[in-house]
């Protein structure tokens, strides 16, 4: 018994990080959290939802009920072109990953894959992309390597 | 004759630092709520010793709020019906006002919380907007620095977000 209220009171208090007080953005209504979320696409509202516990709150609570009862909750919900802009999002700036549209999966980059170029991508979770599809690097479109034919 | 008089009358506001601004009557009410305030009282009784206060807005932000009516002085005033989806979604913001939100968060959110008060739609469209520039783009840990938000999500609700973007991983 005493163990469950000491796993409680550490849920309470040491599961959750302290939100910052001075933070301007949490301290507005959620009226106003409301109208910034209505000027962002979806998959947006999404990433503003995973920054921390107040927004996914406001998020979900909102839109789960709003006239629109198809709003996508989670990433998983999003189409296909909001899906390729989540991970585009995600992938941006961070030089480890690639955002791959051909299989619409986040790419870690491993050096061995990448001898000398970075244009000598194989995406082995979809093979034989066309010959004319790209993929992005950071910010910077490249072509895929095709595999040689057998 | 008489609707050139009102236009040109004068107004007194006074913040809640007890700073008074004269102020054309016409850009006082680009705020639905101090118009609809004047047409009650009739603007009779309204003197630099008498202004209309301001509570909840500091000198620094209600100079900041004139300055936005004034330039907007000219601007037709839109009727709820314009207020479509279509024009929600964008995030354009004409030049002028980029300049003039150029200004630190406090100020930002300041002048999106004196906007709502004072009931000026088209500022507080500009301010939500403006807010929402900083937010596109970003992902998660780089929006929580450009706000200073701290990720407090429990080890539950990690695991939860984790599982919701499974679908893009790369395994």
């Amino acid at each position: 018994m005493s163990l469950m209220i000491r796993q409680l009171l550490r849920r309470l208090t040491f599961g959750k990080a302290k939100q910052n007080p001075s933070c301007a953005i949490l301290q507005l209504p959620v009226e106003m959290i409301l109208l910034i979320f209505e000027h962002l696409s979806e998959y947006e509202r999404i990433i503003l939802a995973q920054t921390c516990s107040s927004l996914r709150i406001i998020f979900i609570n909102n839109y789960k009920a709003c006239e629109n009862s198809r709003h996508p909750l989670s990433s998983g919900q999003l189409d296909i072109d909001q899906r390729s802009r989540f991970i585009y999002t995600l992938a941006y700036r961070q030089p480890k990953l690639l955002a791959c549209y051909w299989c619409l999966k986040i790419h870690t980059i491993d050096k061995d894959d990448i001898p000398s170029s970075q244009r000598k991508f194989h995406c082995r979770h979809k093979p034989e992309p066309p010959s004319d599809y790209f993929y992005w690097f950071g910010n910077t479109a490249f072509s895929i390597d095709m595999p040689n034919s057998p | 004759m008489a609707e050139a008089k009102a236009a040109s009358q004068k107004i007194w506001l006074v913040s809640n630092d007890n700073a008074t601004m004269e102020v054309d009557r016409c850009v006082v009410e680009r705020s639905m709520l101090l118009k609809n305030m004047l047409e009650d009282l009739g603007g009779a009784d309204i003197s630099p010793e008498n202004p209309i206060p301001i509570p909840n807005v500091n000198e620094a932000v209600l100079r900041k709020v004139v300055e936005w009516c004034e330039h907007h002085r000219n601007d037709p005033v839109t009727a709820p019906d314009d207020e479509s989806d279509a024009r929600k979604k964008t995030t354009d913001i004409e030049e002028w006002d980029q300049k003039f939100m150029q200004v630190d968060q406090e100020m930002l959110f300041e002048i999106i919380l004196a906007s709502n008060f004072l009931d000026i739609k088209p500022l507080l469209d500009v301010g939500c907007k403006t807010v929402a520039n900083m937010i596109k783009g970003k992902s998660p840990e780089e929006i929580r620095k450009t706000f200073n938000i701290t990720n407090d999500f429990s080890a539950e609700e990690e695991e939860q977000i984790r599982r919701e973007n499974e679908w893009a991983e790369d395994r």
